[in-house]
C-alpha cells in the first residue's frame, strides 16, 4: 500500500502542468493531461480497492508513512496515508466521479477563454480532497481541509468577471473558514491534552480525556463539519456557490467537498461516541436541517438552486445518520447521493448548455422531446434523490430512517419521513417544469455533445443500481465492506443495525413518496406555470422563496455587529495601533538613519572600529569572571 | 626524526581542487586568450568531482598531517555548502568577469582555503586556511579592473583583512603561550587540567581569535568592510564569498570556542550573544535605507550573520546543529538571490539600483517569482527553507535558556520584513516604462543556478529531515560522540 501515494500525486502533477504550460499545451493536451491524470488516479484506486478485497477484513488497514514532517518537543507529525475501506470509497467516489465529472468539463467548458486554468483548479480540487481522506492524521486532514476551501473559492468565482460570483466564492470561503477555526481549536485542544495528532494516537486515548474535553473537540470538529457539509445555519454559502460552472458545482458541491463533514463525524466516531451530547446534536441539526432546506426547495425557480438546497437536505440525513452512530448507513446514503446527485447536476448542466445558459425552469419545459438521454438519465437521478422504491436513493435512505426508529429516536424519524416526503416534492416539481409540458423558452434546445452524456449515463447506471449492495432483510454488503473501520473502537456500530427492516415503516415511506411525486405530475407537468397560488398560501410560499430569510437574519445579525465593530477597530487601529506602529517605524528608521555616519567608506575608521571593538571584546573576557 | 602521516584521504577534495586549478593554468599557456573563458567549464567539473567524493569519504573519520587535518562529518558537511558556493561563483562568473585561468585559479584556491579552515583542528593549520582563503579573495575582489568600486573593494578589502589576520594571528599566539599546545583537543585538556601559564594570556587569545572570527563572518563591529566590499566586486565572486567565507569561519569558531576554549572558564558565550544581538540589530536597521540591491543584500547578510552566530552562543549539540543547517539555509537562499541579481546585470552591473526592479515580474517572470521565493526565503516565510533554519535556531537559544536572544531574532526578523519585501512590492508593480535598464538576456549557466537553489529553498524547506539526520553525525563530530 506504499504506492497509493500516487493516487495523490496524479492530480497534483496534472494540475501544476496544467498551471504551468497549459498556455504552451493548448487546450487539448492540457484536457487529456488532467482527465487522464483522474482516470489512472481512479485505476490506481481501483487496484488498491482490489488488494484490500483479497485480504482478510481485519487487516484491511494500511498507514503507510512517508516522512517524518514535525518533530518539536514530544509532538510528531508523519505524512502518512491512511488505506482503510472507509478511505477507499472515498477514494473510489473522489477518483471515479471525479472522472465522470472531469470528462463532461471538455464538453461543458468548450469555448471558455481560460479553459486550461479551470482544469488545473480542477485537479488541484481533486489532490486536496484526496489528501483530506486518506491522511492518517488530524494536521494534514486539515491541510486537505484547507486546500478544498481554496480550491472550491477558486472555482466558484471562476468567472470571476461576474461580480455575484466573486461574491459567493468570498462567502464560501469565509464561512469555510470559520469551519476551519473550529478544527483548529480542536487540534490545539489535543495537541494541548493527549500530545498527538494522529487517529491512531487520539482514538486510543480518548478516555484520558474529561468528558468536558472530550465534548468541546467534538463540538468543535463538528463545527468545522458543518460549515463544509452547509449544516443550518452554515448552509448559506452553498446555495450561492451555485454561481460557478456547473460541473463544479457536481463536483465540489454535490459529491465530494460537502460531504468531507460527512467523513469527519464518521472518522473521529470514536470522539463522538464519547461525546453524547455533542453526537445528539450532530443528529438533530442534521433532522432539521434536511426538512428545513427541502421546504425551501420547492419553491425556488433556479434549476441549480433547487439541487442546491436538495443537497443541503440530502446532507441532512447523512448528519442525521452518523448524529446516531448509524455511520455505516451515513456512508451508504453518501456514496448513493454522489451517484444521483451528480447525475442531477451534470443533468442539470447539460440542460443549462442546452438552452444557451438559461437557468430560470419557468423559461423551460418540454425539454423531453429535444433531449432523449438527458431526459430519460435525470428521471433516474430525480428517482433515486425522491427515494422512489427500487431505486438507489430509497435504499440508502429507508437505512437511515429504519436505524432511527430501531435506535428509539422517533422524532427524528418523523422529521426524516416528512422531509422525504419534501424531498419527492421539489424533485419532481423541477423535473416535470424542465422536460414535461410544452417549451416556454426562446433559445434553441439541442442534446449535448457524447462527452457529456456518456458521464451522464455512467451515473445514471450507478443511481439505478447502487442501492443493491444492501437490500433490506437479505443483504449488506456495504456494512460488511466497512465493519473493520467501525468496528476498531467502541462505539462504531449501533446494536440496532442488526435488527429486522421494519416492513411498515418502509411501506409507509414508499407510500409518502408516491404521493408526493403525483402530487408533482398533478400540478406541475401541464403546458403553463401556475402563477396564482391559493390565498392561504401566499405567505408560506414567500417565506420558503426568501428561504426563511436566514441570509437576511444573518446579514442583519452579522454584517451588522461586524459592522460596528469594524468601525471601532478602525479607530482604535488608526488612533492606538497605528499610532505605535507608526512610531516604531519612525523609531526604526531614525535608527537607520542615526547609523549612517559610520558607514563613512573612510577606511581609518572602519579600522577605528575595529580596534576600539578588540579591545572591548579583551576587555570583556578578561572582566567577566 | 619522525615525519608526521600526510594520508592524502583527509585533504582528497582539497587535492582535486589544487590539481584542477594547476591544469587550468597549464592549459591557459597554450589556449587563445578569447577561449580562456572555456576554462571555467573546467573549473566547474573540479568542484563538480570534488562534490562528487565527499559521499565516500563520509564514511570513515580521516586524520592527515600529524593530527592537523581532520576529515570528519563537520568538515564534509560544511565543504558540501563552501564547494556549492564555488559551483556558483563559476556558473554566474562567466557573463561578468570573463573569466580566464587566473579567475579559476583564485576561486579553486579560495575554495581550498575555506575547507583547510574546517578541517584544521590545529592553530597552525587554522592560520593556514584563513590566509589562503583570504588571499585569494583579495584580488577576486577587485577582479574588474576597469571598475573603480571593485578596486575600491579590493583595496578596503585588502587592508582591513590584514589587520584583522594580525589580530587574529596574535590571538593565536596568546594561546599558545597560554598552554603551550597547538592542538585544540590538547588546548582543551590543558585548560581543563589547570596547566596554563597565566588566565590573562588565555583571555586575551580567546578575545583576539574571536575578533579575527567575527571579521570574516562580518559581526558587529567587525563587519564595515562587507557592504563596500560586497557592491564592489563582481556579483559571482559576492555569491561566493558571502556564503563561503561565513561557512568556513563558522566552522572555525564552533571547533575553537567548543573543542578549545570551555565555556566554564573562558566566558565566550555571553560574548558572542552580545555581538550576535549587535550584530542582527544593526545589520536590519542598516539595511532598511539601502537603495542598491547588492549593498541591500550585504546588510542582509550581516543580520543572518548574527541569527548564526546565535547557534554558536548557545553552546550545544542543538545549537551547533541548527547553525550547520543555517548555514546550508542560507547558501541556497543568499546564492540563488544574487544569482537572480547576476542574471539580471549585464557586463557592468546595470540596473542594480533597487528601483530599476519595478515591474520586473511582467518582464522576467521566472526571474521575478525566483527572487520573490529567495527574498520571502531570507524573511524566514514557510514553507522556505529559511523558516526551519531560524526555528531550529530559536529552539536551540530557547533550550539553552537564550530567552532574550530569541526575542532579539523575533524583531531583527520584523524589521527585515520591510526590506525583504520591498523589492516584492516592486517587482509586482506595473511600471510604465518600456526600457528595461537590464540586459535582455542571461547566460544559461544563471539561470541553471536559478534553478538549483530554487530546488533546494524549496524542498529543504518543506522536508528539512533530509538535511537534519546527516547534520546529527556532523555534530556528534564536533562533540566527539
Amino acid at each position: 500500500m506504499q504506492d497509493a501515494i500516487g493516487i495523490l500525486l496524479l492530480p497534483a502533477l496534472g494540475s501544476l502542468i496544467a498551471a504551468v504550460f497549459g498556455r504552451a499545451l493548448g487546450r487539448k493536451a492540457t484536457s487529456y493531461i488532467t482527465v487522464g491524470a483522474m482516470a489512472a488516479a481512479f485505476l490506481w484506486t481501483v487496484s488498491v480497492v482490489w488488494r484490500l478485497l483479497a485480504l482478510p477484513p481485519a487487516q484491511r488497514s494500511f498507514d503507510p508513512v512517508y516522512w517524518q514532517w514535525i518533530h518539536a518537543g514530544a509532538l510528531q507529525v508523519h505524512f502518512g496515508l491512511l488505506i482503510d475501506p472507509l478511505s477507499a470509497t472515498f477514494l473510489l467516489i473522489v477518483t471515479g466521479i471525479g472522472f465522470l465529472i472531469h470528462l463532461y468539463s471538455i464538453g461543458y467548458m468548450e469555448g471558455d477563454p481560460n479553459f486550461q486554468r479551470f482544469f488545473s483548479y480542477l485537479n488541484l480540487f481533486a489532490l486536496a480532497m484526496l489528501l483530506l481522506v486518506t491522511a492518517d492524521n488530524f494536521l494534514f486532514l486539515l491541510v486537505g481541509w484547507g486546500g478544498v476551501g481554496v480550491a472550491s473559492y477558486l472555482l466558484i468565482g471562476f468567472w470571476h468577471t461576474r461580480p455575484s460570483a466573486v461574491t459567493a466564492a468570498r462567502k464560501a470561503l469565509v464561512l469555510n473558514v470559520a469551519g476551519d477555526v473550529g478544527i483548529m481549536l480542536a487540534l490545539f485542544i489535543l495537541v494541548m491534552t493527549l500530545g498527538r495528532v494522529s487517529y491512531a494516537g487520539v482514538f486510543s486515548h480518548v478516555s484520558s480525556l474529561t468528558s468536558l474535553q472530550v465534548e468541546l473537540v467534538a463540538f468543535l470538529l463538528y463545527l468545522g463539519a458543518a460549515a463544509k457539509s452547509a449544516q443550518f445555519p452554515l448552509h448559506v454559502w452553498l446555495p450561492d456557490a451555485m454561481e460557478g460552472p456547473t460541473p463544479v458545482s457536481a463536483l465540489i458541491h454535490a459529491a465530494t467537498m460537502v460531504t468531507a463533514g460527512v467523513y469527519l463525524v464518521a472518522r473521529a466516531y470514536p470522539i463522538f461516541h464519547a461525546a453524547p451530547v455533542a453526537a445528539e446534536w450532530v443528529a438533530g441539526i442534521g433532522a432539521f436541517t434536511a426538512l428545513f432546506a427541502a421546504t425551501i426547495a420547492i419553491v425556488q425557480n433556479d434549476i441549480k438552486r433547487v439541487i442546491a438546497y436538495s443537497t443541503v437536505s440530502q446532507l441532512g440525513y447523512m448528519f442525521l445518520a452518523v448524529g446516531i452512530s448509524a455511520y455505516a448507513a451515513g456512508i451508504f446514503h453518501l456514496t448513493m447521493h454522489a451517484f444521483f446527485k451528480a447525475l442531477l447536476f451534470l443533468g442539470a448542466g447539460s440542460v443549462i448548455h442546452a438552452l444557451s445558459n438559461e437557468q430560470d425552469m419557468r423559461k423551460m419545459g418540454g425539454l423531453k422531446k429535444y433531449m432523449p438521454i438527458t431526459y430519460w438519465t435525470f428521471l433516474i437521478g430525480a428517482a433515486a434523490n425522491a427515494g422512489v422504491p427500487l431505486f438507489s436513493g430509497f435504499f440508502s435512505k429507508d437505512a437511515i430512517l429504519g436505524q432511527a426508529l430501531a435506535s428509539g429516536h422517533f422524532w427524528l424519524w418523523l422529521v426524516g419521513v416528512v422531509a422525504a416526503f419534501f424531498s419527492a416534492l421539489y424533485i419532481f416539481r423541477l423535473f416535470f417544469l424542465v422536460f414535461h409540458g410544452k417549451y416556454r423558452g426562446d433559445a434553441h434546445p439541442h442534446e449535448s455533445p457524447p462527452v457529456m452524456t456518456v458521464p451522464l449515463v455512467v451515473l445514471s447506471i450507478g443511481a439505478l443500481l447502487g442501492g443493491y449492495v444492501a437490500v433490506p432483510g437479505a443483504w449488506n454488503l456495504f456494512d460488511q465492506w466497512l465493519q473493520p473501520v467501525f468496528s476498531r473502537y467502541p462505539g462504531g456500530i449501533l446494536p440496532a443495525a442488526a435488527a429486522a427492516p421494519n416492513w411498515g415503516a418502509i411501506a409507509l415511506t414508499s407510500v409518502i413518496v408516491l404521493a408526493a411525486v403525483y402530487v408533482a405530475w398533478r400540478y406541475f407537468a401541464g403546458d403553463v406555470v401556475r402563477e396564482e397560488l391559493p390565498a392561504a398560501l401566499r405567505p408560506i410560499h414567500k417565506v420558503l422563496y426568501n428561504k426563511y430569510y436566514i441570509d437576511e437574519l444573518g446579514h442583519a445579525v452579522f454584517v451588522w455587529t461586524v459592522d460596528r465593530l469594524a468601525i471601532l477597530a478602525d479607530l482604535f487601529d488608526r488612533v492606538v495601533v497605528d499610532g505605535i506602529g507608526m512610531g516604531m517605524a519612525r523609531l526604526v528608521w531614525g535608527w537607520g538613519e542615526a547609523l549612517s555616519p559610520y558607514e563613512s567608506g573612510y577606511i581609518r575608521r572602519y579600522g577605528l572600529a575595529v580596534l576600539i571593538g578588540g579591545v572591548c571584546v579583551v576587555a570583556f573576557l578578561t572582566l567577566v569572571q | 626524526m619522525n615525519f608526521p602521516v600526510i594520508n592524502p584521504l583527509s585533504v582528497l577534495p582539497e587535492i582535486i581542487l589544487l590539481a584542477t586549478s594547476i591544469v587550468a593554468l597549464f592549459i591557459a599557456l597554450f589556449l587563445p586568450d578569447r577561449r580562456g573563458h572555456q576554462l571555467n567549464y573546467l573549473g566547474l567539473v573540479g568542484v563538480l568531482a570534488a562534490i562528487a567524493v565527499l559521499p565516500m569519504l563520509w564514511a570513515k573519520v580521516e586524520v592527515g598531517f600529524g593530527g592537523a587535518i581532520v576529515s570528519d562529518h563537520f568538515a564534509l558537511a560544511m565543504d558540501a555548502a563552501i564547494l556549492v558556493s564555488a559551483l556558483a561563483a563559476f556558473l554566474l562568473g562567466l557573463r561578468e568577469v570573463e573569466p580566464g585561468a587566473d579567475y579559476v585559479a583564485l576561486v579553486l584556491w579560495a575554495a581550498l582555503g575555506m575547507m583547510v579552515l574546517t578541517s584544521a583542528v590545529e592553530l597552525l593549520s587554522i592560520f593556514l586556511g584563513l590566509e589562503v582563503l583570504s588571499l585569494p579573495l583579495y584580488v577576486l575582489a577587485g577582479f574588474r579592473r576597469d571598475r573603480t568600486t571593485s578596486k575600491e573593494a579590493a583595496m578596503k578589502y585588502l587592508l582591513m583583512g590584514a589587520f584583522s589576520s594580525g589580530i587574529f594571528l596574535y590571538g593565536l599566539a596568546f594561546l599558545y603561550g597560554a598552554t603551550g599546545k597547538v592542538s585544540l583537543a590538547s588546548i582543551q585538556a590543558a585548560i581543563l587540567q589547570n596547566f596554563t601559564s597565566h588566565p590573562l594570556f588565555l583571555e586575551i587569545g580567546a578575545g583576539l581569535v574571536a575578533v579575527g572570527l567575527a571579521f570574516k563572518l562580518a559581526l558587529v563591529p567587525f563587519h564595515q568592510w562587507v557592504p563596500d566590499v560586497y557592491e564592489g566586486s563582481p556579483t559571482p565572486v559576492t555569491a561566493f564569498m558571502s556564503v563561503g567565507t561565513k561557512a568556513a569561519a563558522f566552522g572555525a569558531l564552533v571547533r575553537i570556542l567548543t573543542v578549545a576554549l570551555p565555556a566554564g572558564i573562558v566566558h565566550w558565550q555571553p560574548l558572542i550573544a552580545f555581538l550576535a544581538v549587535l550584530t542582527l540589530l544593526f545589520g536590519n536597521l542598516a539595511a532598511l535605507r539601502q537603495t542598491n540591491m547588492k549593498r541591500m543584500l550585504a546588510y542582509s547578510g550581516i543580520a543572518q550573520a548574527g541569527y548564526l552566530v546565535v547557534a554558536i552562543a548557545a553552546n550545544s549539540q542543538m545549537g551547533v546543529g541548527a547553525g550547520m543547517f543555517y548555514v546550508v539555509a542560507y547558501a541556497f537562499m543568499n546564492i540563488g538571490a544574487f544569482a537572480v541579481v547576476a542574471a539580471l546585470s549585464g557586463q557592468n552591473e546595470e540596473g542594480a539600483e533597487i528601483a530599476s526592479y519595478r515591474g520586473l515580474a511582467y518582464r522576467r517572470p521566472w526571474l521575478a517569482v525566483s527572487m520573490t521565493v529567495f527574498l520571502l526565503a531570507l524573511a524566514s516565510i514557510p514553507p522556505l527553507v529559511g523558516f526551519p533554519g531560524k526555528f531550529y535556531i530559536l529552539r536551540a537559544a530557547v533550550s539553552s535558556g537564550g530567552v532574550l536572544l530569541a526575542i532579539a531574532i523575533v524583531v531583527g526578523t520584523m524589521i527585515s520584513l520591510y526590506y525583504y519585501l520591498r523589492p516584492v512590492l516592486l517587482m509586482f508593480t506595473h511600471s510604465e516604462e518600456t526600457e528595461s535598464p537590464f540586459p535582455a538576456t542571461a547566460h544559461w549557466t544563471a539561470h541553471v543556478t536559478v534553478g538549483v537553489m530554487l530546488a533546494g529553498t524549496l524542498v529543504l524547506g518543506i522536508l528539512p529531515g533530509l538535511l537534519t539526520g546527516p547534520l546529527q553525525n556532523a555534530v556528534h563530530a564536533i562533540y566527539g560522540l
